[in-house]
Formats: C-alpha cells, structure tokens, sequence
C-alpha cells in the first residue's frame, strides 16, 4: 500500500489507492491499442505533458533531450526552425531515413523535411539547412508521448515501423470531470544568446606573412599596434596614401572606409566580430485551451504561438497552431469523433559551410571593423565592400540574400467506433474505422542576390512541395476474459496510405540590373514540375494471450503491399512475437524488497522499400566539382538533350530487412523508491537499399540496389529514485544510459564506403568494417608504427585518404532531477555524451586564417608531436609568425588535423516553478527556466551540436555551421 | 433489425476489403508508382545533342585541361587542388583527383554508343546517316581521350546496357592502347562512310538533328572535314608506333588537305553568351587564385619578345591589366599557395571563349610538323599562318575577359586587344631565327604557345610533349618544374569510381605511384 499522509478530521474518510496503480500504467502502443505497461513484452519510453515542457522548449526534439534512452537525438544547430535527427537504437539505412515515425492521435504523420541538404547544397555544404515536419508540432499541446523503440513494439505497422514510432497524444477534453469547461492559457519568453563561438586572437592585423594586406583573407599580418608603421599604407611612413593625402601619424590607411566613402584614416584597434554580429533572440510562446466535457461529449480547443527572432539578424520563426477535437457518444454502442490542427509557419534562415553567412565574421581579421565599416560601398548598396572577396560579407548577406520556409499544413482525422459487449461480461467487441489527411504546402526560397558571391548578378531559387497523404484504418479488436486465469485479445485490421506529392522548382540567375531580386529580372530562368504518388496496403493482426497477470504473450503479423517497389517484389510480410513474465506474481518470490520484476524478451521482423523507378532518362546538368556557379544550363539555344540518368534502377530491388530481438528486466524495489528498467537490443539489417557506387566506366554512376549489412547492438538502462517523499519536499531523479554500437559490416561487393555529404575530403561515409558512419578525409602520413610523419621543416605530412575519424558516441548517459520543497519545484536535466569525433572546418580554417586564439602566441615555438624520417622524435622548432604560419597552413592541408573528440557534457534545462494560486477554481502557476546554459566540450571552438545536414550526416561534420544557443526565460500557466 | 445492422455491417465490412485487396494489384501499383516526371526514351538526336555539349564543357574544357595546364605550365598551380598538382602532393596520384572527368568520359561514350545503336536499329532513328555519323565522331572522340590520358582502359565493354537499363559489364575489362586506338580509326572510317563525301542527309523518321547539333549545325560537309581533321591528329598522336613514317606522315597532310580552310570550319563549341559560361572561366570565377601566371610561360614568351605579353596577364587581384615588366609569374613547382601573390592570367576571364575541341590553329600546326619531318619546302608559310591563326583564336579570348572585366570591376581600364596584325613583325623578328635553328622545335614552341588560352587545347599540348620527350630528339618545349626529374605525370590516374568498383582498375592503379613511372603506349610505355 501506498504511503498516504491523511489530514485527520472528525470523520475519516481514507480512500486507499492501490501500489497497483503505477503498475498499471495503461500506455498507448501501435495502432492506438491501449495496454497495460507490465504486460508489454518489450521497451517503452513514455513523457508526460510537464517532463515535456518543464523549460518551455518550443522544439519537441529539444524538449526529448537527455529524457529518454535509446534515442540519439542530433540537432544540427540553436537557430529557429533547424533541423533535427532523430534515431531509436543506431541506423539501419545507410543513406535513406533513419528516423522514427510519428503517430499523432493514431494517425501516422509526415516528420521527415522534403528537402536533402545533400541533394540541394552539394553534399550539405552549402546553402541553408531544411526543416524536418516535426517542427509543426507544438509540444505544449502534447498530452503524452510514447515511444516505441525497439521492432517488435512497432511492427504492426509494418513497413515504415523498421525506424521505431513515436506516438502522440494530443490534449483532448477526455478525463476530464463532466461540467463548465476548463480553460487554461500559458505564456512565456525567452532571451537566446549565442553559445560556444571560436574565441579571437586580438594582436595581429590582416595580411600574410607578417606583411599587412588589407583585402587578404588571413589575420597573419603585422601587430595590429604596429599598422601605423606599415610601409604600404602607414600613416607615420611615406607611401602612395601619405603622399597623397599627408602624414596621419598613428593612423593607417583603410582602402574599404575610402571605398565607402568615409575618411580612411583610421587608428589602430582590434574589434570584437563575433560578439558585435550576434543579437539576443527572443521567444515568445503562448498557448490556450478550452476544454469541456458534456454528458454525452467532450471537446477541446487549442491555440497556440510561437514567435522567435534568432541570434542572427534576419532569422526567425512564426509558428501558429490551432486544433479542435470532439468525440460524441451517439448511442450505447456507437461513438464516433474527430480531430483537426491546422498549423502554418514561416521560418527565416541563414547559410552555412561553403558560402555560410559565418564564413566572414568567424574569419575576419581582428583590425578589421566588420561591423562598423559599411557593407556596401559608396552609392551602390549592391556592391559589396569588405575585408576579402569570395565570400559574401555577413551584413550584406543578411540585406540580400533570402533563405525562407513558409507552410501550411491540416492534418487530422474522424472515426466511428462500435462497441458491443454481445450482452455478455466477459466479451468486447470493438470495431472502428479512421480516416484522415495530412496535407501540407512548403515554399522555399534561396536567393542570392545581385551582388552575391555565390553567383553572377544574383541566383534564386524558388520552389516548393505540395503533399496530401491519405489513410484509412479499420481495425476489430475482440477481447476475451476466458476465465480468471487466461485472456485472450485479437486484433486484425487494414490500412490504406496514399499519398500524392507535388513539386514546383523555378530557378533563375543573371539579374539584369541591381534592386529587384526576382525571377522576372533573372536572364535565364528554369522551371520544371515533379508529380508523385504512393500507396500503401497492409492487413494486420495481432493476437494477445495473458495467464494470470502474470505471463503475457503477443503475437503480431503484417502484410503490405507497396506501390514504390519494382513489379513482383511489393509485397512483405512482417511477424513478431514477444513474451513478458512478471516474477512477483509468483507466490514464492513476493516479498517486501522486490515490488515489481519482470523479464521480457522479443522478437520481430521488419523492412523498408526504396523508392523504385524505371529508368529514364533526364536533362542534364552542369555544375558542382569546382564550380561555384551554375555554367551551363539547358535550354541552350532554344534546344534542350536528354541523357539517360546517372542513377540506374535495380528491377530486382527488394525490401531492405531487419531482424531484430531484445531481452529486458523491469524491477521496481521498495514500494517504487527505486525503479530500474534494462533492455539489450540487437538488430541485423541487411540488403539496405542505397545508391550503390559503379565503375564509371559502365557509364552510369550508381545503381539503386541491394547491398551491405549492418547489425547494432544496444544497452539501455533507465533507474530512477524518488528517495524523499514527505509533504514539506519530495525528491527524484533519474539516470538513462545509452551505449550503442552501429557496425556496417559491409557495403556491395568491392564498395569500402559510400558517401553521405561533404566535400570531395573530407566527407561522412558509411565503411566497411567501422561503425556507422565516419568521417573521411586526408590522413596524416604515418611511419610502420604510427607516429605521424615530419618533413625536414617539422612539418607533418599528408598522407593518403581514409577514415580520420568516427561520430558515434561511446555511450550517453542522460540526468534528470526534480525536487520540491514546500510548493517550490525544480526540475533540471543533464545530457552527457562521451567519446565520437566531429570534423570541425571553423575550427581548422581559424587557425590557418590566423584568426583563432591558438595563433595567438606567435612568438613562440611549436614542436609537432612526431617523428622525423629517420625515426628519432621530432624536435625542429617552429618558431615566429612566418613559420608558424607555413606550419598551420600544412596542417590545414590535412583534413585529419581538423578531427576532434566530441565528449560534452550539458545542463539542457533547469527550470523552477511556484503555484501562486492552486485551488478548485483556479489554479496559477509561474514559473523561470534556462536552456543549454553550462557546456563542457572537448571540441574547442563550436558547439558539439552545431553541424551540417539534416540527413544521416549530422553531428559528423561542422563547417561554419550556425551555433547553438543558450536560453533564459519566465512564463506562467493558468488554468480555471 | 439485429440481424439487418449486422448484415449492413458485413457488407461494410467486405466492400473495404474488396476495396483493399484490389487497391494492391500488380496493376493498379504499377499505374501509381508511373513516373510521369521523365521520358523513358527519347530520340537519337536529342542524346547526341548532350554527347557535343558534355565532351566539350566537360571533357575538352574540364579536368583534364584543368590538370594539363599545370603539368604542361600554361598556368602555375596555386591553390588547393591545383596547388597540390603543382607541387606533386597527393593530386597526380590520388583516384579522386580525375574522377568527375571520368565519370563525363565514360557517360559520354555511353551516350555515343547508344546514339549508334538507335539510328542503326530503332524504327525512329534509322536512316539518320548524319547523326550516326556524328555519333561514330565524337564516340571516337572521346574515347581517344581515355586512351591518351589513362593509357590501356576500358572501352570495348563501357556503355553498354540491357533491356532493363542496367549494365550489361558491371566492371568493364581493360583494353590496350592500340586497341581502342584501332577503333578510333574505324569510327572516324565509318563517319566519313556515312557522311558521303558531305552529302547525307537525315533520313530517319525522327527527323534530322538540326540545330540540335551546336557545332555545326547538322552540316555533313562539316563534320567531314572535321572527320579528316580528327584522322590527322590522331595519326600523329601514334608518330611513335608508325610502322611506316613516311607514309604516314604523308596520309597527315591529305587529312589536313579534306580539312579545314579556315577557323570558320573549326570543331568547337560557342554556345557561350554569358548566360552560358566558358569552362575555363567557370573554374578561375569559381576557384579565384588557384591558377597563377607560369614562370615558364612568361620566359617562353620573354624570349620571343612575344606581343601576348604585353596584352594577356593581369594583377594578382585580377583587377588592373598589367604590361609585360609588371608580371609576377608564380614559379613552377616552388610556387606558394596564395591567391594574392602572383600576376593572373587574363584569358581566365574569357567568359565566352568557345572551347576548341580540334582548332583551326592545331591542324596548321600538325601540317607544318609533317612538313618539316618530311623535309617539305615552305613549312615557314604554312607556320606563320598557324601562328596568325593562334593569335586570332587568343584575341576572341582576350576581347571576351577584357569586356567581362569591364562589366564587372568598377574603375576597370580596358586594353586594346590587338595581335594578328603584330604576325608578321613577330614572325620576322623574332620566331623566324628560333626556327631556323631547330624547325621541328619551333613549331612545337608556337603550337605550345598558341594552345595556352581558354580554348581548353592544353591537353593536345600535353600530348605532344609525352610524344616528343618519347621520341628523344628534343623538340618538346622545356618545363622548368624541379620535380618533374621525378614526378613528372606522364599519364592520369585511373577514375576513382573505377579504383573502388572495378577489380581490373584497382589492380592496375595500385597505389597511384604508377603515373610518374609509366609512360602510355604511344609514348613508348607498355600499358
């Protein structure tokens, strides 16, 4: 029996509550079916509402960090809208989707973005990044989340369930007392600064070689103190300016204040680039719901905001949510409702990597003033005017070139259900059918404008995608209390998805005249049009047996029929089976210590399709490589060619496979003081789908097959303590630990690895024999023993390319706390991730433009950990500006020198929270949190989790990637 | 009423899953899954189309000129990729260096031979003699490419598909030198067949390839002469192997002579209008500061007190044209990797240079040498207008970067451009002694000289110089890059996509080191 503290009174009216309660945690699992937690036969992770939004993250995959195990969640940066990766237990694809499905309100929705940055932005490095469709998702609307990691728990839904489902409920007027209605309306702000950001070295000026050059991309020039001396633009010394214009002693001469039109002398100081460029963002979240239920009805309305201006100018996001939910009870047996959201969201963005818009601030030179010095040069607001070329300056950037999301978006679905009892106790018999829609428009822009360096008189692209997916379900569920003992449930159904997908692409480039940045100002325009549609037909099963509370077995089976797979191979079918058996039930093992124990074990099959076409032919295009700029574009002369496309399809493709089998424990001791939960994991996966690289001399580049294997073994222990619980203070916590092991164990026959994204080195691969995925690039040239290799300079030696680094984690272990005293609660997160390595090019290209604070110490003397070519230790001294720098150009060279650990350790949130009013009429809760404010990072320069893609390659490569942010912020709900 | 509900309901019931199982036929799926985004088969003329466009932009124009001008010193390497050419590090011998222009080649002879196959055996294109034609042209084209810059390669087995679209060789064996040059002859044979003396026409029912055909507009008496013009290049390309010189040498000259007989016949691509871009532009807009002014360029130039000095170099910003004493050539194999230290090259900027893929100039400069080897008189004339016509081939790429310079750089102060009518003084004063002394050497000096441009003719520059160092008398031009004692490149490393995918390729590239050691066939190599 539960502990109660009973206020005493003349009459004692106790009402006991059962210990059982906990344990009969009723969670939703696939298809909407609502089981009891102990009588899963494997893992799952369940939130509530408050675990959710304790630090008022308007982001769901930032609200799920360090909160669950198994999931490696990897957002690509702080900025509004980013994108974020999601995988439950390692990836299973090699280059297609990893990541989970989401179930809102039964309806499976669309999460994943559109748009690869590996197909748009040349491999992820360059352009702005995509968001995922789970960001039209409003995690202060969200009732519960489960998530359903492991094979077995999601295999009813067949083949898009190989990735894991989360599953959501959104808030309805459901369970609530019948009478006036509920409303409640919660707001709250929150001030983001930027994180981690390279730190400057503030003592030499532009220029290379210790020679001062003003339009030189480096900061390898003379002492900022020592300018004035310079013999080319000087001030105190005699030269073409002080010819001209007389001796400005202690000033020097400025060429871009000139170009812009201001007096060009100016005295020597280094500037803060990066603290002048970033803002504080600001964000406001507000949400409001009425919530009623009637006799016979219940219902729910929810508005919700969410407005965010980013620590960069010109970033942000709106986001809007409205939601209204009804269910009637029509007669004894009929019930029928209906859920319907419609969001829209605009989204501002800025470019990272190759032409990011970080690329001239994190590399400025110190003595160059880019914030004060203007952009533009005098009388033409177009022409750019900064410390270097090739790049375009950040404030001209944020003035001209446009990177914009905009989206409307209506999903939802209505249902009739019909329950019989048949007049008996101990039959049911429930049939309901659903059918919904999930349909959304995204509109994209990319624009560079005229003037932009990443084109020739501006570059737009303008497109977007229109998807409506339509499903039906039906499902019968009979439920059957055999006797005392034994009960059986039996569930079939069938599921129809269809989708249909529209694209439209414009791109234009080659403006005319400046000022008018548009497709009809453009001299040569593109369009074209792209239509898609996709079916899905599954029937399914599943069949539960229980004996006694205390065993329980499922079986499940799924056949689909898939529309995007060659002839003759669309169809699966998909079997798991799971067992659970609660010890404590048993007689002989009931005792005080041990509340609760149960063993699980399961075991299920699973698959994903590829999208199969037949081959075609397409237009070709002209590009990438080393061009930067769209050369050739059909039509040419009015004419346009077809070439067969580089990609060929396999007419034999089948569906990709995983098996996969996981054992597990659930103990709970001491009336639930302490909680534990273990699951190990394994899955094999193979005959991944994926573009299989060819001999080029075939004449094609890739096909569209079968290949590879990959396996992933997993351990995820979840305890937690709730060691005080007293009516002053109670008190809990909770570890999760997460170790993965994703190992591709091999790639098509020949094909030791197979590109993510990147640059031509370095890249993120998938290799043979390493885990999944790695980072691959030049290597250091190393002796029979390893040591890496000097020349006669002491400088290291580039060697051939290979893997230079791994991503994946060794382990992650997540910390929550929550802690009440009196009607204060505190609750705060911890996320340590340890081991895994990050490419980090910032980082590189800081100390090879002399700009980072490592270049500071340009005086001393660097000796490279290595040997010589005779095999003695290294000992040549590099020492002073000119050599240092000969040295950090070599190792810049060498992409392996830009490899980092990426252990952190973060404070993701901490929040506080105090009811100022809590009574039967209403309730007043205020409350302070901050997000990511504490960072121990071995990376040295960025953030851990500031990198490129929004594919299978985040969290592996940083390239001026945008940073993450700290947030501060109060708010209060209300509720009457 | 029970039994009525539960009938209504059974109906219900089996009309969904009628509705289901006939939602999943083979059928019904194959009609959603249809791609009505793309064709999945178009007629000859518009692959061949691409074939001309590809083989030129990427091809002619890309990589391998690219990777050429640095080995030859038309440009000195000073910046990332072409840096690490320049100065021998990983780039001559990496498989990733010329994979992109292989994977084009390859594409390109797959294109060329589907091109064939349709106007031979599809109802649409048979009977399209001149398409098929051109088709037999640039196959041959390309696949002298591969064979003079990879050496023994794949060819016989590359491009070729079954029904369904995949490839009928998944790892295309190897074939000699000799060999794929043996089908280059009979594709340029059978061209020359079907073009019936310049008389075809396209018959077939798809129509004629028109102006789908950038070069030369479908014109058969053309792409005769170019047909010809091609036989000449490649036959002396093979100078070495001859089993009889003479005859040969001859055969050369009654190309030359069914070629072309002005630069109005040329085989080049000039489809470029700004819009549309000149490959070699492309990379110096893209890539500023990678190529520099070569050392050994200016001293060739400073010996012939060369009128191109004074009009082709600009500052190292590329923002000022400068005279021939302000150049700051970057030096051969020594230079630093700086964007901002060395002069540029003007002809960088050529935004709407056509790409040659075989130039007027060339097939001038090929007579002369067959002349002299043959001891013919009047090898002079026949020089002074390969170099006039050089000149004038460099002043269409030098009007072009000068009028690009001045669109795009404020305060811009524009050249003069002016070189053919300086041939004559040039010739007298200055190339005429020069060839006096050494014939031979002074053709290939001039021929070295015309083929630095944006026309993409540094490979055929390349080319000759693997031809003549083979043959040991000492015309080729003299390089002045240090490492080339042992690093020089005397051939291209395999594509990448081969090295991994094709055990044949993986085998023969090894790792990499083979392309300072091993000269191609025809340059007295084995392989």
């Amino acid at each position: 029996m539960k502990t109660q503290e009973v206020a005493v009174k003349p009459i004692l009216n106790i009402v006991l509550h059962s210990d059982a309660e906990i344990l009969d945690e009723v969670v939703v699992t696939a298809m909407g079916i609502s089981r009891e937690k102990k009588a899963l036969g494997y893992a799952i992770e369940d939130l509530k509402s408050d675990q959710l939004t304790q630090a008022s993250n308007s982001n769901l995959a930032g609200a799920l960090q360090g909160k669950v195990s198994g999931i490696d969640i990897k957002p690509s940066s702080g900025m509004p809208g980013a994108s974020s990766q999601i995988t439950i237990r390692g990836a299973r694809s090699f280059s297609g989707d990893n990541t989970p499905l989401y179930v809102i309100d039964g309806m499976p929705v669309t999460s994943t973005p559109d748009i690869d940055t590996d197909k748009q932005n040349n491999g992820s490095v360059s352009g702005a990044d995509f968001a995922n469709r789970a960001v039209d998702i409003d995690p202060n609307d969200i009732e519960s989340i489960n998530i359903l990691k492991g094979q077995a728990a999601a295999a009813l839904y067949g083949i898009r369930a190989s990735n894991g489902v989360i599953i959501i409920t959104t808030k309805s007027g459901k369970g609530l007392a019948k009478g006036k209605p509920q409303i409640s309306f919660s707001s709250n702000v929150s001030f983001d600064v930027v994180g981690r950001t390279p730190k400057q070295q503030m003592i030499y000026a532009q220029g290379s070689k210790g020679q001062f050059d003003p339009t030189s991309g480096q900061a390898w020039g003379p002492k900022i103190s020592e300018l004035p001396n310079d013999p080319k633009y000087g001030g105190n010394t005699d030269n073409e300016y002080t010819q001209k214009y007389g001796k400005h002693e202690g000033k020097y001469y400025v060429p871009q204040l000139a170009a812009a039109g201001l007096d060009p002398w100016a005295t020597p100081q280094a500037y803060d680039n990066i603290g002048d460029f970033f803002r504080t963002g600001v964000t406001w979240n507000n949400s409001f719901n009425i919530a009623q239920a009637l006799e016979k009805t219940t219902y729910s309305f929810s508005l919700g905001s969410s407005t965010q201006s980013g620590i960069i100018p010109g970033t942000g996001m709106q986001r809007y949510n409205a939601k209204v939910s009804a269910e009637t009870k029509l007669s004894n047996n009929w019930t029928t409702g209906f859920v319907a959201n419609y969001i829209t969201s605009n989204i501002d963005k800025a470019t990272t990597s190759g032409n990011g818009i970080l690329r001239t601030v994190y590399a400025a030179p110190p003595s160059y003033n880019l914030a004060g010095i203007p952009y533009h040069i005098n009388g033409d607001p177009y022409t750019q005017n900064s410390f270097r070329s090739s790049f375009d300056n950040a404030y001209w950037a944020i003035e001209n070139n446009e990177f914009n999301e905009k989206t409307n978006r209506f999903f939802g679905n209505a249902y009739v259900n019909y329950k019989t009892k048949f007049g008996t106790d101990n039959h049911t018999l429930n049939v309901k059918y659903m059918a919904g829609v999930d349909a959304y428009t995204t509109h994209y822009t990319d624009s560079y404008g005229y003037g932009s360096y990443s084109s020739i008189n501006g570059d737009l692209t303008k497109y977007g995608w229109t998807n409506a997916t339509y499903n039906s379900l039906l499902t019968v569920n009979y439920d059957w209390n055999i006797n005392e003992d034994w009960n059986l449930n039996v569930i079939a159904g069938n599921e129809i998805i269809q989708s249909y997908r529209n694209k439209y692409y414009s791109y234009a480039y080659s403006y005319g005249f400046s000022g008018w940045n548009h497709l009809d100002n453009a001299t040569v325009q593109k369009t074209s049009s792209e239509k898609w549609q996709k079916r899905t037909v599954g029937f399914f099963g599943n069949i539960a047996a229980s004996y006694k509370n205390m065993l329980y077995l499922t079986l499940t089976g799924r056949q689909d029929y898939v529309s995007n797979m060659p002839r003759n191979n669309r169809s699966f079918f998909y079997p798991s089976v799971s067992l659970g058996f609660i010890l404590t039930e048993l007689e002989a093992l009931k005792n005080d210590v041990v509340t609760f124990a149960k063993i699980r074990a399961s075991y299920a099959e699973v698959g994903q399709a590829g999208d199969y076409k037949e081959n075609y032919f397409d237009i070709p295009s002209y590009g990438g490589g080393f061009y930067q700029i769209t050369p050739l574009q059909y039509p040419i002369n009015g004419n346009t060619a077809y070439v067969p496309y580089e990609v060929i399809y396999d007419p034999n493709l089948k569906p990709q496979n995983t098996k996969s089998y996981e054992f597990g424990a659930d103990v709970s001791l001491w009336n639930n003081i302490v909680s534990l939960s273990y699951t190990y994991s394994r899955q094999n996966v193979k005959d991944q789908i994926f573009e299989v690289p060819l001999s080029g001399s075939t004449g094609a580049e890739s096909m569209l097959t079968n290949g590879g294997k990959i396996h992933t073994n997993t351990h995820e222990l979840a305890v937690d303590f709730t060691p005080i619980q007293t009516k002053l203070a109670d008190w809990s916590f909770g570890f999760n630990f997460t170790k993965m092991i994703n190992m591709v164990d091999e790639l098509a026959p020949g094909v030791e690895s197979i590109r993510l994204g990147g640059y031509v080195t370095p890249q993120v691969r998938a290799s043979a024999g390493e885990e999944f995925p790695v980072i691959y690039g030049s290597t250091y040239k190393r002796d029979e023993n390893g040591n890496i290799m000097v020349d006669e300079n002491g400088l290291p030696i580039k060697g051939e390319d290979g893997v230079i680094g791994k991503v994946s984690p060794d382990f992650m272990l997540g910390f929550n706390t929550s802690l009440r005293v009196w009607k204060f609660r505190l609750n705060a997160v911890f996320d340590w991730k340890q081991g895994g390595q990050m490419y980090s090019r910032t980082t590189g290209l800081g100390d090879y433009y002399g700009t980072s604070s490592r270049t500071a110490n340009r005086e001393g003397t660097i000796i490279f950990d290595g040997v010589k070519a005779d095999g003695s230790k290294n000992d040549i001294e590099i020492t002073g500006p000119i050599a240092q720098q000969a040295y950090y150009t070599a190792i810049n060279d060498i992409d392996e020198s830009s490899v980092y650990e990426n252990s952190f350790i973060k404070l993701r949130e901490i929040a506080l929270s105090y009811p100022v009013v809590k009574n039967k009429n209403i309730e007043l809760n205020v409350n302070a949190f901050a997000r990511n404010i504490l960072i121990w990072a071995t990376v040295p320069d960025v953030d851990p989790e500031a990198s490129q893609g929004n594919n299978n390659m985040t969290g592996a490569f940083e390239d001026y990637s945008l940073p993450q942010t700290a947030s501060y912020g109060f708010g209060f709900n209300l509720k009457f | 009423m029970k039994q009525y509900k539960s009938t209504i309901k059974g109906i219900a019931l089996s009309f969904i899953a009628a509705f289901s199982i006939t939602s999943c036929s083979e059928d019904v799926m194959d009609k959603v899954n249809e791609n009505p985004n793309n064709a999945h088969d178009v007629p000859a003329k518009f692959i061949l189309s691409d074939v001309g466009v590809s083989t030129a932009f990427n091809v002619v124009g890309g990589d391998f000129t690219l990777y050429s001008s640095v080995y030859i010193e038309h440009e000195t390497g000073t910046g990332q990729q072409q840096w690490r050419a320049e100065t021998r590090n990983g780039e001559p011998t990496a498989s990733s260096t010329y994979n992109n222009a292989w994977l084009s080649l390859y594409s390109n002879i797959k294109n060329a031979k589907m091109v064939i196959d349709k106007c031979q055996n599809s109802s649409l294109d048979k009977g399209n003699a001149v398409t098929e034609a051109i088709g037999h042209i640039l196959l041959a084209y390309n696949a002298a490419i591969a064979t003079d810059m990879f050496g023994d390669t794949p060819f016989s087995e590359t491009g070729i598909m079954n029904e369904d679209g995949t490839p009928k060789y998944m790892q295309p064996k190897i074939d000699t030198q000799e060999y794929i040059y043996g089908e280059v002859m009979n594709h340029l044979t059978t061209a020359i067949e079907l073009l019936d003396g310049g008389n075809a026409k396209d018959n077939g029912l798809s129509g004629g390839i028109g102006d789908k055909d950038y070069f030369y507009g479908g014109k058969a008496e053309k792409w005769l002469k170019a047909a010809y013009g091609l036989k000449a290049r490649y036959t002396l390309h093979l100078l070495n192997r001859s089993k009889d010189t003479n005859k040969d040498l001859n055969d050369i000259l009654t190309y030359i002579d069914k070629s072309f007989k002005s630069a109005e016949d040329e085989l080049k691509l000039a489809i470029y209008d700004g819009a549309q871009k000149n490959p070699t532009f492309s990379f110096n807009y893209s890539r500023f500061g990678s190529f520099s002014v070569s050392e050994s360029l200016i001293e060739k130039l400073n010996e012939r007190n060369d009128p191109r000095l004074a009009q082709s170099f600009m500052n190292a910003d590329a923002e000022k044209h400068i005279e021939a004493n302000e150049i700051k050539a970057a030096p051969n194999g020594e230079a630093l990797e700086s964007s901002s230290e060395y002069s540029k090259s003007m002809i960088g900027y050529a935004i709407t240079a056509p790409t040659q893929l075989l130039s007027y100039h060339e097939l001038l400069f090929i007579k002369a040498e067959a002349m002299a080897r043959l001891d013919q008189s009047g090898v002079e004339n026949v020089l002074k207008d390969a170099i006039k016509a050089g000149f004038e081939n460099m002043e269409v790429s030098l009007k072009s970067s000068n009028k690009f310079f001045k669109d795009n750089i404020k305060g811009y102060e524009e050249v003069t451009i002016a070189l053919s009518d300086k041939v004559n003084d040039y010739y007298t004063n200055n190339v005429s002694g020069k060839f006096t002394e050494n014939e031979i050497k002074e053709i290939i000096a001039q021929k070295y000289l015309a083929f630095y441009g944006a026309s993409g003719e540094s490979v055929e520059a390349y080319n000759d110089y693997r031809r003549l160092k083979a043959e040991g008398k000492g015309y080729e031009v003299k390089l002045n890059n240090p490492l080339n004692v042992n690093k020089f490149p005397h051939r291209f490393g395999y594509g990448g996509s081969d090295v991994t995918a094709n055990k044949a390729i993986k085998e023969a590239f090894g790792d990499g080191q083979y392309v300072y050691t091993e000269p191609v066939w025809w340059a007295g190599g084995t392989r």
